[in-house]
């Protein structure tokens, strides 16, 4: 008899043993997991504070006029952020110019004429040229592109559009083969697949309806693309033009090999040039003095601030078309 | 009112404009993978496996370059998965919809495009200068705070894909919610977060940038991760900017090495998806 | 399956923990104009004993940066330090080796040695005034040559060199307009041209670019088939670089007044004189922290001077002299370990 009164009040201790360790595993499990998620946080912040307090030697010997100087004298110890930007930034420029209109190309491909079967292999080849790491591209443009442009596209260009008053002096000088120009064609290939998949995602998005009601209109698919597709998914395609600007930007390895290594800031697309992250893998490993490593950290800082604005921004506008990206 | 003809016309040019625009985008792709086969194939043989870096102007491998690549990916990974899984799962389990997780979702996509080479600025700051030398453990750092967010964003893609269901019900048997998590929904998410590690591992492989501040490079082989340590992407880029023929050979191997390793590794996520997808 | 794994993981972790020879090597970093001469005798030098040379060849800049900051057991640079700085830092210095400094070009149809140049035409080349091969300065001196009318590209260094110093000293020389413009120093802000990284960078380049000029140490030239120039000397003569008109310009070289061994061999006079010609010196901390380490480097360069003179030669670098070597050698003592003696005590 007094057995069986006991069994009930140890089974419910037991219950309430493992209920309470069970609270105790959940909240260890939900710490972890907190802490897991507060350490990219950290990490992110711990980045920018690292950058700010590297470069603030430079920043505060130079202040804002460090970022307008085109000077870079090691010895001197005078540093100048502007070719650096400059090269950057026009870069940045040229691979958006030639791959925007190629991806949208792409993409109007995949989704209006090419057929069923063959949608999915060339959309995997496209998304190939992501993977391939950057400084493949370098060795690429270095060794094959670079030379190949000296002697054919680039003379022919001084010979042509050198000699047009106004547009001539951005295609003036020698043909080094490797420079901004270069660079700017390199960098477009690489942002192609990133473009494209946004884009063709983007277009997806179109509801089905506009389209088959504009094509029962009796509009070809040209002129459903420039005047339904792309104006309604405008927003997305922006977004995913600055996350191409973004990966653009930041770009080291393929820009390094190719873009000439100047500091001088020259009209011609043509000429050497040097872009941030190139400056900073060039000549970080060898920077002697406090003031050259931190005009270096300040260029990487500015480089930052450039591709975070870029990338909120792009953010921003695809979270308002509901892609995840 | 535009006659019919100009309007198929510039029908006609458009679509054809878009199937150059392909024809492009795959041309530069053959032609990237074409160069990598012919200059890389020359320098593939059982040597570049099995000898180490030589000096300038000898024949050699690159033994000491892909023993340090894959020692300081597979530290990254150690470090990166568990950390990245976790986080992935606290902003789509605990935090849905909160400010907090919000915010922390949009930093870790930062962090996810940021330029690698700030990454190798900030380990060169934190774990190279304190100790006054270059070394594996800074090198694998780097990498692994690349790795990081990339595991982040497909463990939350990949946890959101799971059902509601399999959560609600493993609540009404009792399951304490952390024994819900590691018995039931990471195993329903596992191939699609091994996509991810997979696919982190594939774009850290070719990682030069951050690795040229940290782990920096060696000439002899070397297991000793307190000091700088070869790998693949560095010794490319010191072989291919050099006029000696071998290195420049080596250089490109090398390449083909890493692109061989990272399509592999790419295939392997997509079919690894698809067979957690068709279940 | 769980065997494997597990077996795997423990030769991995086994391999790790395995720290190899790599500890006793010596680490060292700087002057790509030296490599070529350190690696040839590294490797005899491990041979022999087992103890390999882990040089980085980042540029003298980057030498003297790691050598400071001590994450190197030596540095080297073909830019000397000012009493100044090596008191401040506590560095000893000394040569190492000598060596020629040589224009190389890409000319369609040129061949090596085949062009003639002098000071004040390279200075203008560098200078950007002249921008084509077949300019009235380059054919006056060349009036054999059939020179193309291509473009010039010019190739400098992107990174802090020695050999940049060398080569603007002497253009500093020989153009007054370069020297008020432009001057002499391990950097200097070039008016045109591309940057490439070391003299490895700086010859890969001039090899993938036509009508490409650079400057590189004699060894990078003559190891990759790379057009050389021949110079107009102080003495007004055409001379080739070889090993003995790098030799002829060092021999005018006063070691034993120089304080710190401190000297410039840019336009020697001589008929037979290279007029670019350079040295590279070693930075090592006279106190040093790691004096086994420091103890292994000065074994490695006494070898040097006295076995490695062949080899040296082999690669057209001209060893430094004996009576030198014996006064570089009395040096030394000032390197002292943690208890005050000298590490390294000659054993002649």
């Amino acid at each position: 008899m007094a057995v069986s009164m006991d069994l009930p009040a140890t089974a419910e201790l037991v219950a309430e043993r493992k209920a309470r360790r069970a609270v105790v595993e959940d909240r260890f499990f939900y710490g972890l997991t907190l802490a897991s998620a507060t350490f990219v946080v950290i990490m992110l912040l711990g980045v920018m504070v690292a950058l700010i307090v590297g470069a603030w030697p430079a920043l505060s010997t130079f202040g804002p006029a460090f970022i307008i100087t085109e000077r870079w004298n090691p010895v001197k110890e005078i540093f100048g952020a502007l070719a650096p930007i400059y090269g950057t930034i026009v870069t940045s420029l040229i691979a958006m110019v030639i791959g925007i209109p190629v991806s949208f190309g792409i993409a109007i491909f995949l989704t209006e004429l090419c057929p069923q079967p063959l949608r999915r292999p060339i959309g995997i080849a496209i998304e190939l040229l992501a993977g391939i790491p950057s400084i493949i591209y370098g060795l690429w443009g270095f060794f094959i592109l670079a030379p190949f442009l000296q002697t054919t596209i680039q003379p022919f260009l001084i010979a042509t559009l050198g000699n047009v008053p106004v547009i001539g002096i951005l295609f003036g000088g020698a043909p080094y083969g490797i420079g901004l120009f270069t660079a700017g064609i390199v960098l477009a290939i690489m942002v192609l697949p990133f473009i494209t998949s946004i884009t063709r995602d983007v277009f997806l998005t179109v509801p089905v309806m506009l389209r088959e009601s504009a094509y029962g209109l009796g509009m070809t698919t040209w002129e459903v693309v420039r005047s339904i597709v792309i104006p309604y998914s405008r927003i997305g395609l922006v977004g995913g033009i600055m996350l191409g600007l973004g990966r653009a930007l930041g770009e080291t390895m393929a820009v390094t090999f190719v873009i000439g290594n100047s500091h001088n800031i020259s009209a011609s697309l043509l000429a050497p040039a040097t872009t941030i992250s190139a400056t900073i893998a060039n000549e970080f490993s060898e920077a002697t003095g406090d003031l050259y490593t931190s005009s270096l950290i300040a260029l990487g800082l500015i480089l930052f601030v450039i591709t975070f604005g870029v990338l909120a921004i792009a953010k921003w506008l695809l979270a308002r078309t509901a892609i995840k990206v | 009112m535009a006659s019919y003809a100009r309007r198929r016309a510039s029908n006609t040019i458009a679509l054809s404009l878009s199937m150059v625009a392909t024809v492009i985008g795959l041309f530069f792709l053959a032609a990237i993978l074409v160069t990598l086969l012919l200059r890389g194939g020359l320098a593939i043989s059982p040597k570049i496996f099995a000898e180490n870096t030589p000096p300038p102007g000898s024949d050699g491998g690159l033994l000491n370059a892909i023993f340090g690549s894959l020692a300081m990916t597979a530290l990254a990974v150690v470090f990166a998965t568990p950390i990245g899984i976790l986080a992935g799962t606290y902003l789509t389990e605990y935090s849905r919809g909160s400010k907090l997780g919000e915010v922390a979702k949009f930093i870790n996509d930062i962090l996810l495009s940021a330029p690698s080479i700030i990454i190798g600025l900030f380990i060169y700051t934190l774990l190279v200068v304190p100790f006054g030398h270059f070394s594996a453990w800074a090198g694998a750092a780097a990498l692994g705070l690349i790795a990081l967010p990339v595991i982040n964003r497909t463990t939350q893609d990949m946890l959101g894909l799971v059902p509601n269901s399999l959560r609600e019900a493993a609540a009404a048997l009792g399951t304490p919610k952390w024994k819900t998590m590691t018995h039931v929904i990471y195993r329903a998410a596992r191939s699609g977060i091994l996509t991810g590690v997979l696919l982190a591992i594939a774009r850290v492989t070719g990682e030069t940038a951050p690795l040229l501040f940290t782990a920096l490079n060696n000439q002899f082989w070397s297991t000793d991760l307190g000091a700088p340590m070869a790998n693949l992407p560095v010794v490319i880029f010191q072989f291919a900017m050099s006029p000696y023929d071998d290195w420049q050979r080596l250089a490109w191997g090398g390449a083909l090495i890493i692109t061989v390793a990272i399509l592999a590794l790419n295939i392997v996520a997509r079919l690894l998806s698809n067979i957690g997808t068709s279940k | 399956m769980k065997h494997v794994n597990l077996a795997i993981a423990a030769g991995f972790t086994a391999m790790l923990s395995v720290s190899a020879a790599s500890a006793a090597d010596i680490s060292g970093a700087g002057s790509t104009f030296i490599y070529p001469v350190f690696a040839k005798w590294a490797d005899t030098y491990k041979t022999n004993t087992g103890i390999g040379l882990n040089y980085q060849s980042i540029g003298s800049g980057g030498g003297i940066k790691q050598v400071e900051a001590k994450t190197v057991t030596f540095g080297a640079t073909d830019k000397p330090l000012g009493d100044d700085e090596l008191t401040q830092q506590g560095l000893v210095q000394f040569p190492m080796v000598e060596g020629g400094i040589v224009p190389i070009y890409n000319i369609d149809g040129i061949k090596p040695g085949e062009l003639v140049l002098d000071g004040k035409t390279l200075a203008g080349i560098f200078l950007g005034t002249i921008t084509k091969w077949d300019d009235p300065a380059i054919k006056a001196l060349n009036a054999s040559l059939k020179l193309p009318s291509a473009a010039i590209v010019v190739v400098h260094r992107s990174d802090g060199s020695g050999t940049t110093f060398n080569f603007t000293d002497y253009l500093s020389k020989n153009s007054d307009d370069w020297k008020s413009k432009i001057g002499s120093d391990t950097a200097v802000e070039w008016p045109v041209g591309v940057g490439a990284k070391g003299s490895e960078g700086v010859a890969n380049t001039v090899k993938q670019t036509a009508g490409g000029i650079g400057y590189d140490e004699y060894a990078y030239a003559a190891q990759n088939s790379l057009s050389y120039a021949k110079m107009v000397n102080a003495a007004g003569k055409v001379v080739e670089p070889s090993l003995d008109s790098f030799t002829s310009a060092a021999a005018n070289a006063d070691w034993a007044n120089a304080t710190n061994f401190r000297i410039i061999i840019t336009n020697q006079p001589g008929d037979g004189s290279w007029p670019i010609a350079a040295s590279t010196w070693v930075l090592i901390h006279a106190k040093p922290d790691d004096a086994a380490a420091a103890g292994e480097a000065l074994k490695f360069f006494d070898w040097a001077y006295k076995n490695g003179k062949d080899q040296a030669k082999a690669l057209d670098y001209v060893a430094i002299p004996d009576p030198v070597v014996a006064l570089i050698e009395k040096s030394w003592s000032a390197i002292v370990g943690p208890d005050g003696k000298p590490i390294y005590a000659v054993t002649q």
